[in-house]
């Protein structure tokens, strides 16, 4: 017998892959490590003698990883918008929840198989621009770092996907794309602002701006010290960062937020 | 028989509007029931309070003895909007086979299962066709085909008839009746094309405004009338039809009430916040 929740799971990857727009990004994105890859090297041809000790070469993959995340990120927003709204414009979503399954299941199968998604982009453009690097220039080493730094990543993929699959609900897209925008930036910046600040003095220079930093930063999961994360473990960055602290608040910050866009989709008419 | 939809004194509003007041039906498994009722009687909103689909205020559902409030309720129910869509990129065969696994058949049937629901809906030859690509009509067939595959012992269809040409529409008929007597499927249906109605259910309910105005089964209630004046007559009031609260006891039709000796006026059967969303 099938599991429905594995089969909504894979509904939510086959409509993604089936309506093409993934295939096109993935094609844009090998064009665009080709590019990468060659403009640099042209750079490099065209520099070397010019500027002696500049090591360009070496510089290629943290500046594609730069590229890759932000990429993601703003995938991730754009595909965590239409995750559910696409369901409702099509009016798929009352023939979908008329089967026997929670709402809060029907989430988390679209949030799950939406991350897969754009996890296995993230992964195909890695080991891409990984075999292509290494095949024009050798500037590219295989370390176990890379592997943990997608764990990192795909928390941060599903955290923004959520929430923004969330916002899509409501309002046009347009709409639903700025305020989701608005969202993450505020958390990033919520977590620029309290990263490293001592608990003690969270509440010092308590004002508006202090108030909404304070919420940002204890009830959503940490997407910035995440990219922070990524960028330690994939680009070789030396940040310090609490690890331990980071995966713990990310579990109880997602499982929260899921908490609360479950409790609002479990209100809504349909 | 045993009632598989039970609903009492169910209350909906949207927003200050109230869509159903104190609604109470009873649906008896094996039946073929109609609920009948003009444009905005409340019909659809009463279908997605029993999937769960809107949230209604007071009273209560249950299906099978389970509160509608729990998917555990809708094991048993198969479930055919007015117009049905699904992702356009799907070929027929694709969402025929999504419909069969989610409706949990067992993987080796799945197979099985798609081809005969195809075959029985007349989309042969059109299985690898996206959905997008399919006429209204055809698109709903995909729609039957969701209830062919879910071998439930209840399917509800909310305004099946619309949209359909004559031929779909006949073997629609049939297909209803055969599933009826045959496998003892019990139907819910929500229709205003009277017509179709009279020569297909066994038990009807007529909503106008959110009240129920009538429910038993059909040839008691309308006796030498046809359904169409029956049905006229009680909306809009006329003299001569027992347009009396009635409901089906012990398959007995029985009178509740009679609010006058020629029947009781539209005016009347207004809702007590004296709104009207017609």
């Amino acid at each position: 017998m099938f599991n429905r929740f594995y089969v909504l799971l894979s509904n939510t990857i086959l409509k993604e892959y089936r309506s093409k727009t993934l295939i096109v990004v993935y094609i844009i994105t090998a064009i665009m490590i080709i590019l990468v890859n060659s403009g640099i090297d042209l750079l490099v041809d065209t520099v070397k003698d010019q500027v002696p000790g500049l090591d360009l070469a070496s510089q290629k993959m943290t500046a594609f990883y730069f590229i890759i995340t932000s990429w993601t990120g703003l995938l991730a927003l754009l595909m965590g918008l239409n995750s559910i709204s696409s369901d409702v414009e099509s009016n798929s979503l009352n023939v979908v929840l008329s089967y026997p399954i929670k709402r809060s299941e029907y989430l988390l199968a679209r949030f799950l198989g939406t991350s897969l998604l754009i996890f296995s982009y993230y992964l195909f453009s890695v080991i891409l621009a990984s075999a292509i690097f290494s095949f024009s220039s050798g500037t590219f080493e295989f370390s176990y770092k890379m592997i943990l730094g997608l764990i990192p990543l795909w928390a941060m993929t599903l955290s923004t996907i959520s929430i923004c699959g969330f916002i899509g609900l409501f309002g046009n897209k347009i709409i639903s794309f700025l305020i989701s925008a608005a969202v993450l930036i505020f958390i990033n910046a919520s977590n620029s602002v309290l990263e490293g600040v001592k608990l003690s003095e969270h509440f010092s220079d308590f004002g508006i701006f202090r108030f909404f930093s304070l919420i940002f930063y204890w009830f959503f999961p940490h997407n910035g010290a995440l990219s922070s994360i990524v960028n330690v473990l994939l680009g070789g960055k030396e940040t310090e960062i609490n690890y331990a602290f980071e995966a713990v608040h990310f579990i109880f910050a997602y499982a929260f937020l899921f908490f609360l866009i479950s409790f609002f989709f479990k209100r809504k008419e349909i | 028989m045993s009632v598989l939809i039970a609903a009492n004194n169910v209350c909906k509003n949207y927003g200050p509007q109230q869509i159903l007041f104190n609604l109470n039906l009873d649906l008896q498994q094996g039946s073929v029931f109609g609920l009948l009722g003009p444009n905005g009687a409340g019909k659809t909103t009463f279908v997605k309070c029993v999937l769960s689909l809107v949230h209604f205020h007071t009273g209560s559902i249950t299906i099978d003895g389970i509160s509608s409030k729990s998917p555990k309720s809708r094991e048993g129910i198969g479930f055919l909007p007015e117009k049905f869509h699904f992702y356009s990129y799907y070929t027929v065969v694709g969402a025929v086979e999504f419909f069969a696994k989610m409706h949990g058949n067992p993987k080796s049937e799945i197979d099985g299962l798609v081809e005969v629901a195809i075959k029985t809906v007349g989309l042969v030859g059109l299985e690898k066709r996206r959905l997008g690509t399919l006429s209204k009509g055809q698109l709903q067939r995909v729609g039957l085909a969701n209830l062919l595959v879910s071998n439930k012992k209840l399917l509800i269809l909310d305004e099946p008839f619309s949209g359909l040409d004559p031929i779909a529409l006949k073997e629609l008929k049939e297909l209803i009746k055969v599933l009826n007597h045959e496998k003892g499927v019990t139907f819910f249906i929500n229709s205003h094309i009277l017509s179709e109605v009279q020569g297909l259910c066994t038990d009807i309910a007529i909503l106008n405004n959110g009240i129920c105005l009538a429910q038993g089964n059909l040839k008691q209630l309308i006796g030498d009338n046809s359904l169409e004046e029956y049905f006229y007559r009680l909306i809009k009031g006329q003299p001569h039809v027992s347009s009396e609260k009635v409901i089906q006891e012990n398959t007995e039709v029985k009178v509740m009430e009679s609010s006058s000796e020629h029947g009781t006026s539209y005016d009347e059967y207004k809702r007590p916040d004296g709104q009207d969303h017609e």
